[in-house]
């Protein structure tokens, strides 16, 4: 960490401070920002897009893995598909969430939720297909109904593929949601950061982009406390399919 | 089974065509938002067939033909991925090899890809310039951490393994370890990542050009929704994703080959 700073300021003193501020002075433009108040609607309406977007990323993506993991027809049907689809850039499509739900935050939302959503599936398929039979055996010779079954014995051996997926979940629907924003909008951090381009004010670029990183920073403790509970050790391996 | 499933998968991508081919043609979605997939095709067609696009706007720019477009994309995502695989894997290597910085360094793997990285973009426009080199530092940083964490996971796999034993009972050298024994074992992984980076810089590149560039098919893209030409981004939209689709099958059915020698 302290290696990192330090390097940034080595590049900042050879860049030259117009070009590259140093740490000290994008903290503090940050601070300001936050203070004389430039950054803060930006930022309530970029975490407005970035919750909503994942809501509905977590809530398509665990609707689609559990299909997909429960019915090997669908999963030989879309799993290839679905695979590939999450390979490509997804930027490319953006126009299409713009001609439907406009310049405002909802085509945000949805870019973010299509970026998200991926992962949160793709995990928690696999987690399904990869359960042990036996235990599904047991809940039948059980006569468990379906909803038994469900909550008692299928959620219970996914959920550490799951949290590993709501995790990538959000990391992507960040990354939705700030792409999003840098192609069109009027308003959010990756607007603030296109218009700070523009205007070629370096110090409050990087006061932009520490914030998002630190959302990112904070919102991935949170998302591996979460892991590291339900499943002991994060998972580092970044390997999907 | 397998017929049943193939069948679905025809079924739904025939009838997405259909719905993408009837909205605008009933006149529920206006043209200008939307073309019929027939016209979107014809016109693919005929941006590959005459390696111009038809837009009075690149005309003018002095990038009219396919093929600039096409290698300043190409060209990016060559420079950017050959960068992240033959830097990341003998940093992989060295992760594997120094297990006291692997330590240090698992933090900041783990939460790498979590940081929006395009945040990026304007500062490296800013200190480099619009061009070639902000894409491909972009697409390099995208691609090279994937690579460095599934090489360093691959050798560790091995490790686990008995062949490093049965080498050093044989007395192998060290070159010798590395290449009948780390190297074979460690592919598959290996490829993994070769395989991740390969993708990540692809992204990267499209989006750099999407969002700030001069040329490349992000920027048709992006020029095309700008000036209205509907047809010509959706044509542009469907080579990239085409062709991305096609890299990643190939590069797919390598990897599940390589898993399957192991296993």
């Amino acid at each position: 960490m302290v290696a990192l700073v330090l390097a940034w300021q080595l590049l900042s003193l050879r860049a030259g401070p117009v070009f590259l501020p140093g740490p000290a002075s994008a903290l503090s433009t940050l601070l300001d920002g936050l203070q004389r108040g430039w950054m803060i609607p930006h930022l309530w309406t970029t975490l407005v897009e970035i919750l909503g977007g994942y809501a509905w990323a977590v809530g398509i993506g665990l609707s689609l893995g559990f299909s997909l993991g429960a019915s090997p027809l669908l999963l030989g049907a879309y799993e290839g598909p679905l695979l590939n689809l999450y390979a490509v850039p997804k930027v490319t499509l953006f126009p299409l969430f713009l001609a439907a739900f406009k310049l405002g935050i909802a085509s945000k939302i949805a870019f973010g939720a299509f970026h998200g959503l991926f992962p949160v599936a793709i995990y928690t398929w696999t987690a399904m297909r990869t359960m042990n039979p036996v235990h599904l055996k047991v809940a039948r010779a059980l006569r468990l109904s379906p909803v038994d079954t469900f909550w008692r014995v299928v959620f219970p051996a996914v959920l550490p593929g799951i949290v590993t997926g709501l995790r990538l979940g959000f990391n992507l629907t960040l990354l939705g949601v700030v792409l999003g924003e840098m192609f069109a909008s009027r308003a959010g951090m990756g607007f603030l950061l296109m218009s700070f381009g523009a205007a070629f004010d370096a110090s409050r670029i990087l006061a932009v982009i520490l914030a998002l990183f630190m959302i990112a920073l904070i919102a991935n403790a949170l998302l591996l406390a979460l892991e590291r509970r339900v499943r002991g050790v994060p998972e580092v391996h970044l390997r999907v399919s | 089974m397998k017929t049943r499933i193939r069948a679905l998968r025809w079924v739904t991508v025939l009838a997405l065509l259909l719905v993408l081919e009837a909205l605008p043609r009933a006149g529920l979605v206006r043209p200008a938002t939307l073309e019929p997939v027939s016209v979107i095709f014809l016109r693919l067609g005929e941006i590959l067939s005459t390696g111009t696009i038809p837009s009075p706007y690149f005309a003018r720019a002095g990038s009219p033909t396919l093929a600039s477009h096409l290698s300043a994309t190409l060209g990016s995502i060559l420079v950017s991925y050959a960068g992240a695989v033959l830097i990341g894997t003998p940093a992989g290597v060295l992760l594997w090899r120094l297990p006291t910085l692997a330590r240090v360094l698992q933090p900041y793997l783990v939460v790498y890809y979590a940081l929006p990285i395009f945040a990026l973009y304007p500062l490296f426009i800013l200190l480099f310039g619009t061009g070639f080199l902000p894409i491909v530092l972009l697409g390099f940083l995208f691609g090279v951490v994937v690579v460095v964490v599934n090489t360093a996971l691959g050798l560790r796999r091995v490790d686990e393994e008995i062949y490093p034993k049965v080498g050093r009972s044989l007395g192998l050298r060290p070159v010798q370890m590395y290449l009948s024994i780390y190297l074979p074992g460690a592919a598959p992984y290996m490829f993994s990542g070769w395989k991740l980076a390969f993708v990540y810089s692809t992204i990267s590149v499209i989006a750099s050009e999407f969002l700030i560039s001069v040329r490349g098919l992000g920027h048709v893209i992006d020029r095309s929704y700008r000036n209205f030409e509907t047809a010509n981004m959706y044509a542009a939209i469907l080579l990239v994703i085409g062709g991305v689709m096609l890299a990643n099958s190939l590069l797919t059915w390598v990897e599940r080959r390589l898993y399957t020698r192991i296993e």
